[in-house]
């Protein structure tokens, strides 16, 4: 077996992760998905250049932001609207299993989206993925202390852009 | 909640949001309590930060309980080595053609109990004696499987189509469905040096059996992965499945309701 076909075994299980990254940084499934497959196909070019030893979570995480950042230079806003086959694909909706509904999701993510990109991804990572702030800054090859700024800050805007919604 | 909170000497915000997520250490924490304890408002913004992760908590989690798309597994997929590949019937391609009620073949196939060399540990496979039917290159099993195999735990316990490994094998659920009986049963493949096998398996009094399991390409050495293009007779696979009133595929939230209710459909009823 080569080496870079066990990185490829990793890396395909670490697909359901990167699909939950990519969707706290969109909001919506199928972006998400297109920005992991953008990912994957770069990171795939790439093999040589990650390091054995180090988190290739990490490495393929920063792979997804660049990717997303990429994608949102170029991207028109999407209508927030969605049709009866993807309203059937979300979870809290049809599947009982789930503990997020559509209604909470999409008030979480129009908080997530008043954040500027870099706070956004923060919160992403510590939050959803449960980073560490250390593993955060590696992630995102930051200083910690600037991780910690970004990161209260993010969070402080996201709670009072819900507490305003509720009024 | 305050805007503009003036904060003590020594605490800021970041502190206040490390201590909220227990990554102080112990003087810290017990300076920013004694913080709390002078200033109570302070603790309106400990509980802002310790919000802030609670109404994130498992909004983005479907993913996880989910299939990886076929847009992104496709991505590595590899061709088999040393087989010639016009010949070699796409699994993918085949299932999606093939229909799970429509085999124009109406004959039932006889479940033999059967002894097979066990995959991935060289263990039995089934605990019962052996008797086969072989056909060429398809072996023809049935027979319960002892619960701790691999197959059986990777069938009790993993969402279809996620790759699962053990020691030198593969597995993957391709599909969980319920026969007229409501029977929970699974399609899978799974593969190891020796090969690859493709397989139905029904969860029948608190245990797996197998109804069939097929030997695909017999004698491929997966070197460079799992190996999801293979030949074999599907219409084989359509009679069992046929014979056991399949329904059609449960989703992903069915699947993980049963993985979930020890596999009971009466407690996933509403799926």
């Amino acid at each position: 077996m080569t080496e870079h076909t066990a990185l490829r075994r990793e890396i395909v299980e670490l697909i359901p992760r990167l699909r939950r990254f990519a969707l706290g940084l969109t909001g919506h499934q199928a972006d998400a998905d297109d920005i992991v497959q953008t990912a994957l196909e770069k990171a795939l070019g790439r093999l040589d250049q990650f390091k054995p030893g180090t988190r290739l979570d990490s490495w393929l995480f920063r792979i997804v932001q660049t990717s997303w950042i990429d994608n949102r230079r170029k991207a028109v806003r999407r209508e927030d609207t969605m049709d009866a086959d993807m309203m059937a694909r979300l979870p809290g909706q049809t599947d009982p299993g789930y503990e997020g509904t559509y209604a909470v999701r999409q008030d979480v993510t129009r908080a997530l989206d008043s954040l500027p990109d870099k706070q956004r991804v923060l919160a992403v990572l510590v939050l959803v993925e449960g980073y560490s702030y250390q593993e955060a800054a590696d992630a995102t090859d930051s200083p910690i202390g600037t991780v910690m700024s970004r990161l209260s800050r993010a969070r402080k805007s996201m709670m009072m852009f819900l507490n305003q919604e509720d009024q | 909640m305050s805007n503009d909170l003036e904060f003590p000497e020594g605490i800021t915000l970041e502190i206040l949001m490390a201590y909220a997520d227990g990554a102080l250490n112990a003087d810290d924490t017990a300076k920013v309590k004694a913080a709390i304890e002078a200033h109570p408002s302070l603790a309106e913004e400990v509980a802002l930060f310790q919000s802030s992760r609670s109404v994130l908590d498992g909004v983005f989690d479907a993913p996880m309980h989910e299939p990886v798309p076929d847009q992104l597994s496709a991505l590595f997929m590899e061709p088999a080595k040393d087989i010639d590949t016009e010949n070699v019937t796409s699994l993918h391609a085949a299932r999606v053609k093939r229909s799970i009620y429509g085999s124009p073949i109406g004959q039932a196939i006889a479940a033999c109990a059967v002894f097979a060399v066990g995959l991935f540990t060289g263990t039995a496979l089934l605990d019962k004696g052996p008797s086969m039917q072989s056909n060429d290159s398809e072996l023809l099993l049935a027979g319960r499987l002892d619960a701790k195999h691999p197959i059986a735990m990777a069938l009790e316990n993993t969402g279809s189509a996620k790759l699962v490994e053990f020691g030198g094998g593969q597995f993957d659920a391709v599909a969980t469905f319920l026969t007229e009986g409501d029977v929970p049963c699974r399609e899978f493949e799974a593969a190891d040096t020796t090969g690859a096998m493709i397989g139905v398996a029904c969860r029948r009094d608190d245990s797996w059996s197998v109804e069939l399991l097929l030997a695909a390409s017999p004698g491929v050495a997966p070197e460079s992965g799992f190996q999801l293009a293979s030949a074999f007779d599907s219409d084989v696979l359509d009679r069992v499945l046929n014979d056991l009133g399949a329904s059609t595929g449960l989703s992903a939230g069915g699947e993980f309701c049963l993985i979930e209710n020890d596999w009971d459909p009466a407690e996933c009823k509403s799926e």
